[in-house]
């Protein structure tokens, strides 16, 4: 009762005039950084960061918010109807909702992905409102043993989960703890990696190499690669034509199914939307009533990717709010808002009165901008597929300039500016050689965490490093996370046996 | 030959791992003996990183290189792509122009450019440059929405991050300097 209390005020922060025109403006970002070329959905954060700098905390956590859903579904619309997916996100509606355009139903196929976002949304906000608070409740007792466990859960399964090979995404993330350790380091004060180098003494801050390796190296990428000059054609007739309540009903145990995994997916640190999107297809796949239709064209091949990717948005919030650990790239630009903002989100959040409220307003935003984004994506769609049409070689210029205005304002020094071209030329480097990025970027983002909650426990329990496997949280979550950077490894084992097998 | 290219990144991380571990190894800090030093953290992360070196050194030299491990989404991708291939029309296929290290390089050159031009010459100058320019290297071939383009998004950046989110931006230096402020001016910034 006393959630719904604290959510009906937070409606009442975010139904201002100013908050609410700051959730307008995320949408229709997010959408356009959607189906921009050359745009993806942690670049479009990255690119929005600097427009929060003026902004008091709740109306910046609203407009990033605000872009990091809807990103989860602009993707859609180019994906269905020209076989051009935003991102990786999109890829499994190629299977079913272009070849459903392709049969004469576009509009259909845009009703359900309409449809599948809305519901998806809607669950993983309520999700959220209801588990964070009993979450950071939780948090509140956990000691520095359990937290070190949980980041190095998180470590694991970005090197798991991703992209690559598994080494690679190793060498990555050291590559990223290492970047952390730059500076004085907190326990001894003792200078570490600086080279005498003043701008090094004061580290290097994670912003830098989030805005470099993803936002100027994706730009180096693809200008080593070559744009795309070929226009989707936008002559053909748009629209969208929700489904029927009875067709809605025939597929609630897809939405269900779907829902689920995405906020669980959205959980774990390190999957996110993309995951979500593909465990969720292949959940349909291996359990769907109509699983041997998959790929033909059907609903059921549209809702659960779609479902998943934008239920896994409240998923993501969970352990960033509770616990202030980012478990994906925007969510890592959303907490680099909120510290900007002087917020440390944390257990401790829901404990103050004013940071409560904040918490809830972004909740109540949640809410409205699912609401929103459908509505825009039901009657803007023939001005955002216009948008395809905008060369990338200008985008991409614009992009830079966005990229080293976020770097240059966080601190006001020119310096920063030689930090993200240098981590963007290693963004392409990664790129070019196959290291995922985003090992990387979460190493240097939760390095000093990582590194403070280990230093801690090693010096409260006398250099007994086997305290994170005896005390039973810590235990349990340490496991998980061998488990997690065990699982390829044995897939990849059962994969070769089956080959070997065949052979 | 191959095995050779293939391990060098590789080698080239290892040695640059060692030298950073010697460093490590001179860090001075004041603290107790019987704990852990601030060395010990940056230490553990070298070491895991030269044990990855030599592993995929020796995969590459030793045995040729053989499959890696790879992550649970490269996996789902690669599932993705053989299912599209199989109801894709060729026609279909995205098309772009050949990959190019000439153009990276002049990206590259570009940006560094502008890094370094951007303190005397001033933001709203180095900016409308880098931009024209950088449209041009990335191949757009219309010089004149290329330099409007330019100008308009430079003026539509001072505005917005000068008088609306109060970003300081560079001044330049003389006539550049005298420039932004006149610019500044007749926006009412001062």
């Amino acid at each position: 009762m006393e959630v719904l209390a604290q959510l009906g005020v937070g409606f009442a922060h975010v139904l201002t005039p100013v908050n609410l025109a700051v959730l307008f403006i995320g949408l229709v970002l997010g959408l356009l950084v959607a189906v921009l070329p050359g745009l993806t959905l942690v670049m479009g954060v990255v690119l929005a960061l600097p427009f929060t700098y003026a902004m008091d905390v709740t109306p910046a956590i609203i407009l990033l918010t605000a872009m990091y859903v809807t990103g989860t579904y602009g993707g859609a619309l180019t994906a269905i109807l020209f076989r051009v997916p935003g991102e990786p996100i999109d890829v499994p509606l190629l299977w079913d909702g272009y070849p459903m355009a392709r049969n004469g139903e576009p509009a259909k196929a845009l009703g359900w992905t309409l449809f599948a976002a809305f519901a998806g949304g809607m669950v993983s906000a309520c999700v959220m409102v209801v588990a964070s608070e009993p979450i950071a409740r939780i948090a509140l007792g956990l000691s520095t043993p359990e937290y070190f466990a949980i980041i190095f859960f998180g470590l694991a399964s970005v090197v798991s989960l991703g992209g690559g090979s598994v080494v690679n995404a190793l060498i990555s993330l050291c590559l990223g703890l290492l970047v952390s350790t730059v500076g004085v380091d907190a326990t001894y004060g003792a200078e570490r990696f600086a080279f005498g180098v003043p701008m090094l003494l004061d580290g290097i801050e994670y912003l830098l190499v989030m805005v470099g390796a993803y936002g100027i190296g994706e730009v180096f990428t693809r200008l080593y690669f070559g744009y795309d000059r070929t226009a989707a054609s936008t002559g053909q007739a748009l629209g969208t034509k929700l489904p029927s309540p009875r067709e809605i009903g025939a597929l609630r145990m897809v939405l269900v199914r779907s829902s689920v995994v995405g906020v669980i997916v959205g959980v774990v640190p390190g999957a996110g939307a993309t995951i979500a999107s593909f465990v969720s297809y292949g959940v349909e796949g291996q359990y769907g009533r109509r699983r041997e239709a998959l790929g033909s064209g059907i609903p059921e091949g549209i809702v659960a990717p779609q479902t998943a990717a934008t239920s896994s948005v409240g998923g993501a919030m969970i352990p960033l709010l509770t616990m202030g650990i980012p478990g994906s790239g925007a969510t890592a630009i959303i907490l680099g808002a909120f510290l900007l903002h002087g917020v440390q989100p944390g257990p401790q959040i829901f404990s103050d009165p004013e940071q409560s409220q904040m918490v809830y307003a972004v909740f109540a935003s949640m809410f409205l901008g699912v609401l929103g984004m459908c509505l825009i994506g039901y009657f803007a769609i023939k001005l955002l597929v216009r948008v395809l049409r905008f060369p990338e070689a200008i985008v991409s210029a614009f992009v830079v300039m966005f990229c080293f205005i976020g770097a240059f304002a966080a601190r006001n020094n020119l310096s920063d500016l030689d930090v993200i071209a240098a981590f963007g030329i290693l963004g392409f480097l990664f790129e070019r050689f196959r290291f995922p990025i985003a090992p990387l970027v979460l190493g240097s983002i939760l390095g000093p965490l990582a590194e403070s909650t280990f230093m801690t426990t090693m010096i409260s329990f006398d250099n007994d490093w086997t305290v994170f496997f005896t005390r039973p949280v810590s235990g349990v979550i340490t496991a998980l996370a061998l488990v997690a950077l065990g699982y390829p490894v044995l897939r990849h084992l059962r994969a070769r046996r089956k080959i070997d097998a065949d052979s | 030959m191959r095995r050779f290219a293939r391990a060098a990144p590789y080698a080239a991380l290892a040695a640059f791992t060692l030298w950073l571990y010697a460093v490590a190894g001179r860090i001075e800090y004041v603290g107790p003996p019987d704990r852990i030093g601030p060395d010990f953290w940056p230490k553990a992360i070298l070491g895991l990183l030269g044990l990855l070196c030599a592993y995929e050194i020796a995969k590459h030299l030793v045995f040729g290189g053989p499959p890696s491990v790879s992550g649970v989404l490269q996996t789902l991708m690669e599932e993705a792509v053989e299912a599209s291939a199989a109801t894709d029309d060729a026609d279909d296929a995205p098309r772009a122009e050949p990959s190019s290290w000439r153009r990276l390089a002049a990206g590259v050159a570009a940006m560094l450019g502008y890094v370094l031009a951007v303190e005397p010459l001033g933001f709203f100058v180095a900016t409308s440059a880098f931009l024209a320019g950088f449209m041009r290297i990335g191949g757009y071939q219309r010089w004149g929405v290329a330099l409007s383009v330019a100008l308009a998004g430079s003026f539509a950046m001072v505005v917005i991050f000068m008088k609306v989110v109060y970003v300081s931006l560079p001044l330049g230096a003389g006539p550049f300097r005298a420039l932004s402020i006149a610019l500044l001016a007749m926006l009412g910034v001062r």
